[in-house]
């Protein structure tokens, strides 16, 4: 089969070529053991509906039973749907009182005297890497992190732009211990910096999530107002 | 958070006939699906590039292969089956990584064992623009090129039409044949 009706054939060959090496399944180990024994854990779940349909649960009445009984669920459904959609919100609105939501993630951390903060974003160990573009770039920034739980946080900056990394991309990297707060001020060699990118370093033996958030924070230039006259 | 057969029994929620029914279905379900599990947990790894997310994803696509287990009419196809949701999950969380790009650890930064996945990807320019396509078409770039399967089985094994299928990847193969020409 041709892929390309322009391009030649031997970049076609080449590409094959290249792809079937990346994908080269030798390099590659099998699912890890913590796997098989998840896939052996969630068996033993009963909360499967066990093929029964979705109203197994009144197989034991007889059929006006049932009806009704199919009737009442749908009945409740209806209320629980009016309840979230109209009731909750109306209770929630402004002057309802403070909702009590969890936080997520940890409060951002303030801004010591002489800087102040840019932007901040967070994110946790299962959600892969986070980052964020620096408006405006600056030539001077601080990563200041609050993070909770058994990982590490590594903290890149790039005075390049985008998230991807080639192997020549000028980057500066800070490294976390997450039990707490921590913050490190960065220069850039050249330029400004233009991104900032958190990845959790995983334990091997951790299951839990960290959590973390990283405040960027700018030297605050804000001229001191004029003495007056 | 995972009720046991024995503690639901206890409680009177599962009679000693359900009982067996689920022990039943339970190591039918395992034996199947560890099979398959290690070609799951690559295909994973392909898609997302990274080790740790590619166990996360496989959790999660083994507990949604377990809740529809009973609705399962032909377990001989489980493979194909265990791929498919495993494709499904790994497409929600490619999208949910929105605008934030994996980036590959320098040496220096490298954190422990170096992850087999994310190694493979970087390898060369044509792996690292893996990255740059659409959940879709990396799917059906991982299914061509990593099981070498024909065009026809992916469209079935991803239940999409054939044209689909040629047209996600003549894109992909357009996009990373760029990387070559460079």
């Amino acid at each position: 089969m041709r892929f390309f009706g322009r391009t030649g054939q031997e970049t076609n060959q080449k590409l094959d070529a290249r792809l079937h090496q990346i994908f080269d399944d030798r390099r590659i180990p099998g699912a890890p053991e913590t796997l098989y024994s998840y896939l052996r854990e969630v068996s033993m779940d009963s909360s499967t509906d066990r093929g029964r349909g979705r109203l197994w649960f009144l197989g034991g009445l007889g059929r006006m039973s049932r009806t009704a009984a199919a009737l009442t669920a749908v009945l409740v459904l209806v209320a629980g749907v009016l309840a979230v959609t109209v009731v909750i919100p109306l209770g929630s609105g402004i002057g309802a009182g403070a909702t009590a939501t969890p936080a997520i993630f940890p409060a951002a951390p303030s801004a010591p005297a002489g800087w102040r903060f840019q932007s901040t974003f967070g994110g946790k160990s299962s959600y892969g890497q986070v980052g964020t573009n620096l408006l405006p770039t600056a030539p001077r920034i601080a990563i200041h992190v609050v993070c909770s739980g058994p990982d590490e946080l590594v903290v890149m900056a790039s005075t390049e732009p985008g998230f991807s990394t080639p192997e020549d991309k000028p980057l500066q990297a800070a490294w976390f211990h997450c039990d707490g707060e921590g913050r490190v001020e960065l220069v850039a060699t050249s330029g400004s910096f233009q991104n900032v990118l958190a990845v959790v370093a995983r334990s091997p033996s951790s299951s839990a999530d960290t959590t973390y958030v990283v405040s960027i924070e700018v030297p605050d230039e804000t001229p001191s107002p004029s003495p007056s006259k | 958070m995972l009720a046991s057969l024995e503690a639901r029994v206890a409680e009177g929620a599962i009679n000693p006939a359900e009982e067996r029914e689920a022990a039943t279905l339970g190591d039918e379900f395992v034996r199947l699906a560890a099979r398959h599990l290690d070609g799951a947990f690559r295909l994973a790894g392909y898609l997302l590039g990274d080790a740790a997310e590619a166990e996360d994803a496989m959790q999660e696509a083994l507990a949604r292969a377990w809740r529809a287990w009973p609705r399962m009419r032909e377990p001989e196809s489980v493979g194909p089956w265990l791929d498919r949701i495993v494709a499904n999950v790994c497409k929600t969380r490619i999208r949910k990584r929105r605008g934030v790009r994996s980036v590959a650890f320098d040496d220096e930064l490298r954190v422990a064992a170096p992850d087999p996945f994310r190694a493979a990807l970087a390898r060369d320019a044509v792996g690292r623009a893996l990255e740059r396509l659409s959940p879709e078409q990396r799917v059906v770039v991982v299914l061509r090129y990593w099981r070498d399967m024909p065009l026809e089985q992916i469209a079935t094994r991803l239940d999409v039409p054939l044209g689909t299928v040629k047209s996600r990847l003549h894109y992909a193969l357009r996009l990373l044949g760029r990387e070559i020409d460079r």
